[in-house]
């Protein structure tokens, strides 16, 4: 037996997640917390980050790297207050750098929090009543929901089935409450995790509930996935989906990017005992002993899909029933106002890169700040990193309107699709995985790909491009028509083919390229899709029926 | 430092009456740049700032600014006498983020078992207001008791304000956790000075 990796006595020897968080917030030396805490950290809801742009400046001055911490809300569906937006604004600009992240999990990030303000600013997020457990680590994370739940109540009941599995996979430990909280520590009780166990799951563990025909969950990526089956309006189950999942690394041809299967259908009353056994079942067979074959898709995959639904099974006391039909139509958004079942209405913004900040082109924090301190309904972050203001009285909708003109929140009017759709992960100067700017380069890159397509009469086309700055997959990449994947600064791994419903992956079309190679390649294909495309045809599916990633893959295979 | 030789130096540069001062020195320094550039310097030495004899004895080193620089040589001196007594560094500056002078080299004494004890004062960075004389009050119960088990303590940096500042601080501590009244606290810190345990070199 392989021997189990480092995370493992890592997690083993954390006492349920204490490490020594506390001696390192105390060590005044540095701005840093301890290697093995770096690990521990992340199942409270944060990440040692440093400034990637300083680092070989600070290391000439003999200072350390410029480190500070990012901290993800636990957010369920990713509904919030105003009150709850409002306090988020003040901690991003208190605590943080004056930005806040709305994330392709429908949470918040707030970066560049320093050492010694962390449990300052853990504490005000908590007061605000959203807490960031579990928001990373080797655990379930914030659980997705589509987006706009209450356009019917179908969609109310999907929020409130994404909030309970979210709490019903809460660890249970208190110390997130003793370290961040001053929770004191019960005495005499033996604490126990009676899902996850003492070393929590192999490695993190996604889950999402898509109500169809609107994939923005992306359920097909995620680990465990729920997709609701609506007859006549009301919610009658879900179709149940296992081991999906898109991380993997360069060079390592045993990782990959697998969608997940369909295995059954469900009612309501059974989701919290069916989530338990897949998640008991992973805990139990995952790979322990390499992190890059730890995710659920490795574990279905070694052992056969007939024996994770037996398991499953064994686990639940029931079986399921056959899988419903569905159907997705788009990953998208639907942008700008729309009427609910109720009669309020709802109103989607472009968030580009889900960054919420005051920049040149607007002030949309300060905007933001504006619109929460008068709306009476709530707000609602979107999987594709945009902001639904949600639950609007008819005439509120004026006002709402102006105070978004003012502050320059109106891209989703102005800009073409295929800008209106992208999504990129935070990655340079402060995630520690990335190998070549996202976030940062997405909107010059963008407006290239753009000009491409409006020379080629395509500019109104959709077109689903995502950008991540390494191949673990923050933006889902392996499910965009145009992706690009980092490999080095500068360089990317093109991907085509996605089929803009998230049921498709798409392929490798050109390996560790540059820009010009990369615009190139997309004018030719955008060239050949404009000549030769089928009405209503989509561009990730004529790269395939074109035979453009085909054609790749025998380049790449030498005969 | 090996081959090196290293100058801690603050630039001057500030407003007087609506006017900018550069510092004659500091500027030109701090202005030299490249593999070429070159500077004369002479050394001004201060026999009296020394460590102390007896490698056992603890010492105590107080240098916000520039003046925690001869408290690098006194750690490398430490080490290469593989002295038993114990060593304590108070620094301060505005910022930890950027002021934090030869950090790296701090953390690494630490880890090493070099620095028993650091304490840190960035003025800057909250309110109100730290600075080390603040950071020597707090510690007051420990400082005490260093000094009374035979510490040497440093003072180095500013003469204008640091160092009143930590000499009244010192008179509080030893009046406080001596229980002493001021004039026979003043008269314990005078007799440190005396001895050659309370030593400074500000400016």
């Amino acid at each position: 037996m392989s021997e189990q990796s480092p995370v493992e006595r890592i997690k083993r020897d954390s006492r349920l997640l204490r490490g020594t968080l506390v001696e390192s917030l105390a060590d005044p030396l540095t701005g840093a917390i301890r290697e093995d805490d770096t690990a521990v950290i992340k199942f409270h809801g944060s990440y040692q980050q440093d400034d990637r742009d300083v680092r070989e400046e600070r290391r000439r001055q003999k200072l350390e790297p410029a480190y500070s911490f990012m901290i993800r809300t636990r957010l369920p569906g990713g509904v919030c207050t105003p009150q709850q937006w409002l306090a988020l604004d003040e901690i991003a600009r208190n605590y943080g750098n004056g930005t806040l992240r709305l994330t392709t999990r429908q949470a918040f990030q707030v970066h560049g929090v320093v050492k010694t303000e962390l449990k300052t600013t853990m504490a005000a997020i908590n007061a605000t009543l959203i807490d960031t457990i579990a928001a990373c680590g080797d655990v379930n994370r914030n659980v997705l929901a589509s987006a706009n739940p209450v356009e019917s109540r179908a969609h109310q009941a999907v929020y409130e089935w994404a909030r309970k599995l979210s709490e019903h996979l809460l660890p249970h430990t208190r110390a997130y409450h003793e370290i961040w909280l001053d929770g004191e520590r019960v005495a005499g009780t033996e604490e126990v995790e009676p899902i996850y166990g003492p070393t929590y799951l192999p490695r993190k563990f996604k889950a999402a509930i898509a109500v169809p025909p609107y994939n923005d969950v992306d359920v097909f990526a995620h680990d465990l996935g729920f997709i609701a089956i609506l007859e006549r309006g009301e919610l009658s189950g879900f179709n149940l989906t296992v081991g999906g999942g898109l991380g993997t690394t360069h060079g390592e041809p045993a990782t990959y990017p697998r969608l997940a299967d369909v295995v059954g259908f469900l009612t309501p009353d059974q989701l919290l005992a069916v989530a338990e056994a897949v998640v008991t079942t992973q805990r139990d067979f995952g790979d322990r002993t390499n992190r890059k074959h730890a995710r659920l898709k490795y574990t279905i995959d070694d052992r056969g899909l007939d024996w994770f639904v037996a398991e499953l099974k064994r686990r639940q006391g029931f079986a399921l029933q056959p899988a419903r039909p569905f159907e997705f139509t788009s990953t998208g958004d639907r942008f700008g106002w729309i009427e609910g079942f109720d009669g309020r209405w709802h109103l989607t913004l472009r968030i580009e890169s889900g960054r919420v900040a005051d920049t040149a082109a607007g002030a949309r924090l300060t905007g933001l700040r504006e619109i929460a301190k008068v709306h009476r309904g709530d707000f609602r972050l979107t999987p594709n990193q945009n902001l639904i203001i949600a639950n609007v009285e008819p005439s509120a909708r004026q006002f709402i309107d102006a105070l978004v003109l003012r502050h320059g929140l109106d891209a989703h009017a102005r800009t073409t699709p295929v800008r209106r759709d992208a999504l990129a992960c935070v990655a340079l100067p402060t995630c520690a995985l990335a190998m070549a700017e996202a976030e940062r380069y997405l909107p010059g890159f963008a407006a290239k790909v753009e000009d491409l397509l409006t020379t080629h009469g395509l500019r109104d086309e959709p077109l689903v491009l995502r950008i991540t700055g390494c191949p673990n997959g923050c933006a889902r990449p392996y499910l965009a028509e145009v992706a690009l994947i980092g490999k080095a600064p500068g360089r990317y791994n093109l991907y085509l083919g996605g089929d803009g419903r998230g049921q498709r992956l798409n392929a490798l079309y050109r390996e560790n390229v540059d820009e010009p190679t990369i615009l190139a390649a997309l004018d030719d294909a955008f060239g050949r899709f404009a000549a030769e495309r089928t009405p209503r045809e989509r561009f990730g599916d004529f790269a395939w029926r074109a035979g453009l990633i085909a054609a790749m893959l025998r380049e790449a295979t030498p005969a | 430092m090996g081959e090196e030789a290293h100058l801690t130096v603050a630039v001057v540069d500030y407003e007087h009456d609506g006017e900018r001062r550069l510092g004659a020195a500091s500027t030109h320094l701090a202005a030299l740049t490249g593999d070429d550039a070159k500077v004369r310097v002479f050394i001004e030495p201060n026999e009296r700032f020394r460590l102390p004899p007896d490698p056992s004895r603890d010492v105590i080193m107080i240098g916000p600014g520039t003046g925690v620089a001869p408290y690098r040589g006194f750690l490398q001196q430490r080490e290469a006498q593989d002295a038993t007594g114990r060593n304590w560094l108070v620094f301060g500056a505005r910022h930890f983020d950027s002021e934090f002078l030869y950090q790296v080299e701090w953390q690494d004494a630490a880890r090493k078992g070099l620095l028993q004890r650091v304490d840190l004062a960035f003025s800057r960075d909250r309110t109100p207001r730290t600075y080390v004389q603040d950071r020597l009050r707090e510690a007051g119960a420990e400082l005490f008791a260093w000094l009374e088990g035979g510490a040497y303590l440093y003072v180095c940096g500013d003469s204008e304000h640091m160092a009143p500042d930590v000499h009244a601080a010192l008179v509080d501590v030893v009046a406080r956790h001596g229980g002493l009244d001021r004039d026979a606290a003043e008269a314990y810190v005078r007799r440190l000075a005396d001895d050659r345990r309370y030593l400074r070199d500000v400016y």
